[in-house]
């Protein structure tokens, strides 16, 4: 997926206050693609315009050298336009799940009728560790379970790529960590283009084959970790030093604020 | 006082009940102490004989039965039209503005006001009652319904454009069941006010009915009849009552929402 030229601004209190300025992005087919950077950078902006959530003031979307996808002066129509061409699923920050549908119906929200089958679900159920679940609430289950749900869901719609809006960020440490291994594990096996988007680097360091630092309304730099074999050691003399150049990166660009958040919480943020 | 029924380890039906019987016997208390002659206050015996009878010639269950015909049809037909205005108010958000200040006024003029004009424009039948119903109905049901459609989560609605649902089915799949809770409510609602419209209906204008019944005794001076007639009348609204709040106590409790109200 290429992305050229993407501006994005909201007016807030009578003032237009531009969030993405230009932006440029190539997202590849295969390997999860991680969007690092403070909050408030247009890490959600960015993701919801690719969804089609929202609309660009301008620039483009492309995938695969396909038709463009032009996404100035976009309507309705041409929103649902979009969405025909790529299949993208989503995975929100809060699961998102409908409350009156059992875990299976939640599943199988995104799937037609006719497509709906068990063996799928079986399979899904299986790969995201909901074996069993399948007919309870998602009132009846813990926040990373729920997560799962949504994960199985954004998956049951066989989507062409994965959008990840800090997917694991209300989960606590040990649930973050063990859901990262799963997405890997989900990873391995789905072979998906995933956009992760997050503000914490030791995340980014974990899941990324790609990692983008979004600063002042771009993409800046880029790392790319696809020799870095998975599960990875943080703790390792080359990721320990690979999180303090991303550190070093992302305090150059607002110089003012040097107590940033990452150095005093240890990387684990909120 | 609710800290204190809980506490008091009596259930909440036997309460119900004993305080029933309470007044059961303040009423036998009063009959029998002569104060008040048997036609102003029927003991309750002769009222209980009065409602074996009616039950036993089957004259009750007849006029049950036609006054439960003319609410449900009102009431359906005021479930259709409040569907239909919420559906309208909330996917056209403009068009509310100019039907809005027409329900303002309606919502305030008491259905029962009408009656006159109705009979004069459709007669004595079926059809002015049913009226009454659907105006008495309405308001209840379009104003819970419509609070249901346009307090559907925002995020849930994203979900329905991520999965490319058109905007029909968003509607159905997710605006349509987040409203469920406020839809029932305001049936339930909307049920009791269409028992109490067509009591007042069927006492002005009517041959059959629950109403008829009541005002036919006092034409009568059958005192004892009358009670018995407001005794029907409060039992089937009380069980209409319980069958919807039964509803709303599931549907809150599949979704792990707080109990029925």
């Amino acid at each position: 997926m290429r992305i050229r030229g993407l501006r994005k601004g909201y007016q807030v209190s009578g003032r237009c206050h531009e969030v993405l300025k230009g932006l440029d992005l190539d997202l590849a087919d295969e390997g999860i693609t991680v969007v690092l950077g403070r909050s408030g950078c247009g890490k959600t902006t960015l993701l919801r315009l690719i969804a089609g959530l929202d609309l660009a003031d301008s620039g483009e979307i492309t995938r695969q050298e396909t038709e463009d996808l032009s996404v100035s002066s976009f309507g309705e129509e041409q929103r649902t336009e979009t969405a025909k061409r790529a299949k993208i699923g989503v995975i929100f920050q809060e699961p998102r799940l409908m409350p009156w549908l059992t875990v299976e119906r939640n599943i199988l929200f995104g799937v037609k009728r006719k497509k709906q089958d068990r063996k799928k679900l079986s399979r899904l159920l299986e790969l995201t560790g909901l074996g069993g679940f399948e007919k309870a609430r998602p009132c009846q289950l813990s926040g990373g379970m729920q997560q799962r749900v949504a994960l199985a869901r954004a998956l049951a719609f066989e989507p062409d790529f994965l959008l990840m809006d800090e997917p694991f960020a209300a989960l606590d440490y040990f649930t973050r960590a063990q859901m990262q291994q799963e997405l890997l594990r989900i990873y391995r096996t789905e072979k998906k283009g995933i956009l992760f988007v997050t503000h914490s680097i030791e995340e980014a360091l974990t899941v990324g084959t790609q990692i983008v630092i979004l600063e002042n309304g771009i993409c800046g730099k880029s790392y790319d970790l696809r020799d870095v074999p998975f599960p990875r050691d943080l703790l390792s003399e080359e990721m320990v030093e690979r999180k303090r150049e991303l550190i070093w990166r992302i305090e150059e660009q607002e110089p003012g604020d040097l107590e940033s958040t990452w150095i005093k919480k240890g990387g684990n943020d909120k | 006082m609710e800290e204190r029924e809980r506490h008091g380890g009596i259930p909440e039906s036997l309460k119900t009940v004993l305080g029933f019987f309470i007044l059961l016997a303040a009423w036998q208390l009063a009959a029998s102490s002569g104060i008040w002659s048997a036609y102003v206050l029927p003991p309750p015996a002769k009222v209980a004989k009065a409602l074996a009878k009616m039950v036993e010639s089957g004259v009750l269950f007849r006029h049950i039965l036609v006054s439960g015909r003319r609410v449900l049809a009102g009431f359906s037909i005021a479930f259709a039209l409040a569907m239909a205005g919420g559906i309208l108010a909330s996917q056209i958000s403009r068009a509310e503005e100019y039907y809005s200040g027409f329900l303002e006024f309606m919502r305030n003029v008491p259905p029962i006001s009408l009656i006159a004009l109705l009979i004069l424009w459709f007669g004595i039948g079926e059809t002015s009652k049913i009226i009454i119903i659907v105006l008495a109905s309405f308001f209840p049901m379009y104003l819970n319904i419509r609070k249901g459609f346009l307090s559907a989560s925002k995020m849930l609605l994203e979900v329905g454009i991520v999965f490319r649902l058109n905007r029909w089915q968003r509607f159905c799949h997710i605006v349509l069941p987040s409203a469920v809770p406020d839809i029932l409510v305001g049936m339930r609602i909307g049920l009791g006010y269409s028992w109490r419209a067509i009591i007042g209906a069927e006492m002005i204008a009517a041959a059959s009915g629950l109403g008829y019944l009541i005002l036919d005794a006092q034409q009568m001076s059958r005192s004892d009849k009358v009670i018995a007639g407001i005794l029907t009348i409060g039992v089937v609204g009380i069980l209409c009552d319980k069958i919807f709040s039964l509803l709303i106590g599931r549907v809150a409790g599949a979704r792990g929402e707080g109990g029925a109200e």
